[in-house]
């Protein structure tokens, strides 16, 4: 049988939606979107060391009307939010990064992830501690 | 292939059908067949082409799970259809389209150059560090250094993970999971000597640095190969090395 | 086909994300709650602020998250919008200036 046919492949198009395809993609791009928060509260964090900077007077205002603004600690409270999902993702993520070898064995990842959250528990500790 | 014993229940699979002579876009076809306990997805194709409509093209072999040839989306997910029960999904319609992110050929059938000529670019093969006459011996290895990368080399190139990675659907060019994870695997073995050679090409712009680990990947592949784990550790070695070279210029390779 | 300098953003991308990933919810928590209940007062953060160590563990928090995020939101305008380019420049320029901005408050304040 002879065709003269040429193949004209069907190239599907790719939706601007697909991280909406299944719950594995939707849960990615909220763990890339947590950039937004950490990324937000550090320049909040400079923003506290600049005004700090400024003198007693403009940080003394920078308290009451920032700091204290219930706006402020909401939005903070959203971001803290944000930024445990990041803490999860990472600390579940970090035996794939550090595979430790045992012999013929791979360490046991919850091993690793145990270890993670550990230091990541004792370090907030020693901040909270510090701080208040 | 002998009717199925019916109990009068069926099945109804909607099935992505493109014909390149006549079609100019694709479309579903609808069929209903009888529903059998024991089936897989691929099992009720071929049922289809034996018994209903012999012009639906899709690729087989081994039906065992070791070919990789049989991968579609079903309900839009990137299986296996020998290891897809029919009974996972029944009584709900099966949504059977070819593998994501590849151009189609005809119905089920996609074009698998890309992959293949990204296995030649990054020698997935292995390249002993000095070739040796078989009059001494083998290359020898002990069972822990067969560990190491034993993991990655369970790969069938069914390029499910290909389907699964939108990096891939967005950036065609991106070497892609198998890929890197086939040159992690020599990269890894010990009897290999062609890290660097392999490494102008996964890491390069187009390789490990478009991954942005979304681990879909791994998520879907059958072997539990984990490409995500592949790409990331290579990411690591080679984010070492570039450091190395920044900071150390004198040092030359290590 | 030639070896990309990406490492260059990788490594503090990493840095960050292990760094804030274990430090922020902690500090959040110090500036958020602890402030929002009292229980740190305006003379007990300024005592803090005039602390050379926290000003470093500042300054190391600022400037990693911004390298962080700067790297992953660069990947998210590609994968979202798939764009390239100026993106990155703004990105990751945002992460130096801020990083020399937190270093010469930190020194000068």
């Amino acid at each position: 049988m002879a065709t003269e046919t040429r193949p004209r492949p069907y190239v599907r198009p790719m939706p601007a939606t697909w991280w909406l395809h299944n719950r594995y993609l939707f849960l990615f791009m909220v763990r890339e979107l947590t950039a937004v928060f950490v990324g937000g509260y550090a320049l909040f964090l400079l923003l506290l060391l600049y005004r700090f900077a400024q003198g007693p007077e403009r940080f003394h205002a920078f308290f009451e009307n920032t700091l204290q603004s219930p706006w402020v600690i909401g939005l903070q409270v959203v971001a803290l939010l944000f930024v445990l999902y990041h803490t999860v993702t990472t600390c579940n993520a970090a035996p794939v990064l550090m595979t430790v070898w045992r012999g013929e064995e791979k360490v046991d990842p919850r091993l690793i992830i145990g270890a993670n959250y550990a230091v990541w528990l004792i370090l907030s500790l020693l901040i909270i501690l510090v701080a208040i | 292939m002998a009717p199925p014993s019916s109990d009068g229940r069926t099945v109804t699979l909607e099935v992505f059908r493109y014909s390149p002579e006549q079609d100019q876009e694709p479309r579903f076809q609808t069929y209903t067949i009888p529903f059998r306990e024991d089936w897989v997805v691929l099992d009720a194709l071929n049922y289809i082409k034996d018994q209903v409509d012999g012009s639906l093209t899709y690729r087989w072999s081994c039906r065992m799970g070791v070919c990789g040839s049989c991968g579609m989306m079903v309900n839009g997910e990137p299986k296996l259809t020998c290891a897809a029960f029919v009974k996972h999904y029944y009584p709900a319609t099966i949504r059977v389209e070819p593998l994501n992110n590849f151009p189609v050929l005809r119905d089920l059938v996609v074009n698998i150059e890309d992959f293949l000529h990204k296995l030649t670019e990054v020698k997935a093969w292995l390249i002993p560090k000095q070739e040796k006459p078989v009059s001494e011996g083998e290359y020898l290895q002990t069972p822990e250094q067969l560990a190491r990368y034993k993991q990655f080399s369970m790969c069938i190139n069914c390029m499910l993970c290909y389907a699964a990675c939108p990096v891939y659907g967005l950036e065609p060019k991106f070497l892609g999971p198998a890929a890197i994870a086939l040159a992690q695997r020599y990269n890894l073995d010990s009897r290999d000597g062609a890290r660097d050679q392999r490494a102008e090409v996964v890491a390069s712009s187009e390789g490990i640095w478009e991954c942005t680990f979304i681990g879909e990947c791994s998520r879907v592949c059958p072997k539990n190969v984990d490409p995500a784990g592949a790409i990331q550790q290579a990411k690591v070695s080679n984010a070492q090395e570039w450091w190395r070279s920044v900071l150390m210029p004198w040092g030359g390779k290590k | 086909m030639a070896r990309s300098n990406e490492p260059l953003w990788w490594v503090p991308f990493m840095a960050g994300a292990g760094i804030s990933a274990f430090l922020m919810p902690a500090t959040i928590f110090v500036t958020a709650i602890a402030v929002g209940l009292g229980w740190i007062d305006e003379s007990g953060l300024r005592r803090l602020l005039s602390n050379p160590l926290v000003r470093v563990y500042l300054v190391v928090l600022i400037s990693l998250s911004l390298f962080h995020a700067a790297h992953r939101l660069r990947f998210v305008l590609i994968d979202l919008l798939t764009a390239r380019g100026a993106l990155s420049l703004i990105c990751y320029g945002t992460a130096i200036v801020g990083t020399l901005a937190a270093i010469l408050i930190a020194v000068m304040g």
